[in-house]
């Protein structure tokens, strides 16, 4: 699994731009739609989307932490909060209500979602995409980020073998704690040094390739086609409405004093249907491009 | 295309607390006809580098510059390339990189994007687009470096030492390409080498420099027949002739100087060497001491990709040992095991030392201190040992010069004066020649003999291998493929041989050095 293994992954190579605009719908839902059932379908939306753009290994990998981290505030806000009225048993003298418990699950599942979502996220859009992005509103910003993106690796890189090589030439240098904090304050100031040192160079380099005399024109790295603007364009009217929704209070979950019931009635179950319908979008058109790849290959298969 | 007249160039340096004036540019004129590929070459720290970034207004270096600069190119049609492949790429993919250029002068979308793919194309560098700058390697990333610029359709490309921090093959390979811009679109190339040897056989002119000034210029084959005939006052000017060369005009000092193994092996063929007879080493076969001692050695950087396999190793005391071999063979990963900065998974290994010290392919990890006489000096020193490495290797004008503020060739001799003054017994180096001039090489190759102390040495250069080394050691795939005293290992090689053996092979397949020839033509007066 993963992205890296798939043939055709249609939201891979679509505009990041489109990308972003199914991302920026999916934290308009995650924080204005409070209904549990709602916020665990999200999450399951986006577990979905961490195994198939990021791989199972990887979820895998990270989803206990995420439990981890999940149970941590589902337990403290069962226990700590004592607001609501129905209690539901008491625990060293504490009442525990059935309000703070789905308040906790609730709470629990948010901040799930949003973690297991920058599993894809990060699968979907990689730093040059990100620098993409953001080169349009900060050209200065991303480019100094992009730059100074590559120097994390090459400092550690270079740190150890600096230290390496020190340890060889200079073996009695590295006796003693004071002698070794001293040491590593040297490594650090030749590590600067040799750092600002490339800079200038690079300063230079720069300069001939006439950086900062006109108004750049960013290279066209991505495509616009038509597949983006309606995907962008659905995704902005998915989110505008659900953020309608929110400040009219038309999207609404009371948990305190009495918690409203979390079963979907009328109104509720066609929001829920048209959330779902965005929310899975991405994995539907995926599932739709499998398919039909896989059709066709039968097809040639047969008439081969 | 290029005219310059009369250029002076002087700079303040300041040194602890005072301001001194150097003049790196003497009185230089220099002419550079349209579509010639122009070469500048001399020892380190003549002025190259410093004529050739003044000829773009952007590269200029900071000081007072007097004299005339004509060029018939706005700025923007002469692209520079530098020597150090790594800080020529400042983003995260090359494709930012490539674009960098472009963007910078706002061409619009539709051009950059032409410009982008044919340039691409043209090189067939599609596969690393998408690439992080720091997994290529220093060809593919002079390569870039290069192709960026060559976006702007420039008319005049300078390049300073271009292929001085790369392997020979990649070197090779640059310098094709370059072979190819001239050839194909006639771009005006202007190249700075102190090492001419890749390069020579494609040049039309050259300017040799020494202290700021130039000495002779003209064909290429002219400037070097002079360095020859008029260097008695200078002898070591000689050196700077690419080996080839220097053979075809000892051999046949009359005829047309030789650029290429080819019209050596032509000047040759009807020679007789008869008088050369094979060098008879005395081997001594009495068991020497044994310092290094590896055994089915594996080594991994990741899981289950092994740089280093069943390697097995044996150097004995006072060797000078070249291990040879492409890049990704397992060289440097060698030295480093053996120095005891990696460990191996599997195997053996013993190193019996009382001190060592290392020479690493990245020389600015070797400095500590903020001066060069900080570096070298030390409480309890051999001063005489001192006092003659400041002569030999020139080291009295660096003394007070930030390590960083030197030339990469200067840098080679500090470390190497710094790593023999603590009297080593084994010693390490990756790469020592890469930017030394042939002058200095023959320098650090005598004091490093001089030190008597066991040598393992990673190089590239051929040259130097044949010349210095008592066994060579073929790494390949991570093993050693083959081991065998140094004339011999170029003796039977093929394709991996010195220029000279390569031309020469047929005639005497002794003549493996300079100094072969030289012998074989009795003694260095012969003419």
């Amino acid at each position: 699994m993963g992205i890296h293994n798939r043939v055709v992954s249609l939201f891979n190579i679509l505009h990041p731009l489109s990308v972003l605009a199914y991302y920026i719908f999916f934290f308009c839902s995650v924080f204005i739609f409070q209904n549990p059932i709602f916020i665990i379908t999200i999450f399951i939306a986006s577990s979905l989307m961490a195994i198939f753009y990021s791989s199972l290994e990887n979820y895998l990998k990270n989803i206990p932490w995420l439990l981890l981290l999940g149970l941590i505030v589902f337990l403290s806000n069962m226990l700590f909060v004592r607001r609501g009225s129905t209690i539901l048993f008491y625990l060293f003298q504490n009442p525990v209500t059935k309000e703070a418990l789905i308040y906790g699950v609730f709470n629990m599942f948010m901040i799930m979602s949003l973690l297991s979502s920058f599993m894809s996220f990060n699968a979907l859009i990689n730093s040059s995409r990100f620098l993409f992005l953001f080169s349009r509103l900060l050209p200065k910003t991303s480019f100094v980020l992009d730059m100074s993106l590559r120097y994390m690796p090459l400092l550690n890189k270079r740190a150890s073998e600096l230290a390496g090589l020190q340890r060889i030439n200079n073996p009695s240098q590295t006796k003693g704690i004071k002698e070794k904090i001293k040491n590593s304050g040297n490594y650090l100031k030749t590590l600067t040094a040799w750092t600002l040192e490339e800079g200038m160079e690079g300063a230079l380099s720069l300069r001939v390739k006439n950086y900062g005399t006109t108004k750049a024109v960013p290279y066209n790295r991505y495509r616009y086609t038509k597949k983006d603007f309606i995907l962008i364009s659905v995704f902005a009217l998915a989110s505008l409405g659900v953020l309608i929704g929110g400040f009219t209070k038309t999207i609404d979950f009371t948990f305190y004093p009495k918690s409203q019931n979390i079963t979907l009635r009328g109104y509720d179950v066609w929001l829920y249907l048209a959330m779902c319908a965005f929310l899975f979008l991405p994995l539907l058109l995926e599932v739709l491009v499998i398919f039909k790849r896989k059709t066709i290959e039968r097809w040639h298969r047969k008439n081969d | 295309m290029i005219s310059v007249s009369n250029l002076s160039f002087e700079y303040d340096n300041y040194i602890k607390g005072s301001i001194q004036v150097k003049k790196a540019l003497d009185k230089v004129n220099i002419e550079v006809k349209k579509g010639e590929i122009f070469l500048i070459m001399g020892p380190s720290g003549c002025g190259k580098t410093t004529l050739l970034r003044s000829l773009k207004e952007e590269s200029r270096p900071q000081g007072r510059l007097t004299g005339e600069i004509k060029i018939d190119a706005e700025s923007k049609k002469v692209a520079i390339v530098f020597s150090h492949p790594d800080t020529q790429l400042v983003t995260s993919t090359v494709l930012s990189d490539l674009a960098l250029p472009m963007e910078n002068l706002a061409l619009d979308n539709d051009i950059q994007k032409k410009r982008m793919s044919e340039t691409v194309s043209y090189f067939g560098i599609d596969d690393l687009l998408q690439r992080h700058p720091d997994t290529l390697s220093g060809g593919q990333k002079q390569l870039v470096a290069l192709s960026s610029q060559l976006m702007l359709y420039p008319d005049i490309l300078l390049l300073d030492e271009p292929i001085s921090q790369l392997d020979p093959i990649a070197a090779m390979e640059f310098t094709d390409v370059l072979r190819r811009l001239n050839e194909e679109l006639g771009i005006t190339l202007v190249i700075t080498e102190h090492k001419p040897d890749y390069l020579i056989s494609m040049v039309d002119k050259i300017a040799y420099m020494q202290d700021g000034q130039v000495i002779f210029q003209g064909p290429s084959r002219k400037v070097l027949r002079d360095l020859w005939e008029k260097s008695f006052e200078d002898e070591k000017r000689k050196d700077f002739i690419p080996v080839i060369s220097k053979a075809s005009l000892a051999i046949s000092p009359k005829s047309e100087v030789s650029i290429n193994p080819k019209e050596l092996k032509l000047l040759a063929q009807d020679m007789t060497m008869k008088d050369f007879l094979e060098k008879e080493k005395e081997e001594s076969r009495d068991k020497k001491e044994r310092v290094v001692a590896i055994k089915e050695l594996f080594f991994a950087y990741t899981k289950g990709n092994y740089a280093l396999r069943n390697l097995d190793l044996e150097v004995e005391k006072g060797e000078f040992l070249c291990l040879m071999g492409s890049n990704g063979s397992g060289k440097s990963t060698l030295l480093k095991v053996i120095s005891g900065m990696n460990k191996g998974q599997f195997g053996k290994v013993k190193a019996s030392y009382k001190k060592i010290q290392y020479m690493p392919q990245d020389l600015m990890a070797f400095f500590r201190q903020d001066t060069v006489e900080d570096e070298l000096y030390f409480e309890g020193m051999d001063e005489k040992l001192y006092e003659d490495f400041l002569t030999r290797l020139n080291l009295k004008d660096l003394l007070d010069k930030h390590p960083y503020d030197l030339s990469s060739g200067e840098q080679q001799k500090v470390v190497l004066a710094t790593m023999l003054l603590r009297k080593p017994d084994l010693i390490i180096l990756d790469e020592p020649t890469k930017s030394m001039d042939p002058f200095l090489k023959k320098i650090a190759a005598q004091v490093l003999l001089e030190s008597k102390a066991t040598i393992i040495c990673a190089t590239h250069d051929l040259e130097f291998a044949a010349d210095y080394a008592s066994r060579c050691i073929m790494l390949f795939n991570g093993e050693v493929a083959y081991s065998m005293n140094a004339r011999d290992f170029f003796k039977q090689n093929r394709y991996y041989t010195t220029s000279i053996n390569k031309a020469l092979r047929e005639l005497n397949d002794n003549l493996i050095t300079y100094g072969d020839i030289e012998e074989a033509l009795g003694g260095k007066n012969e003419g």
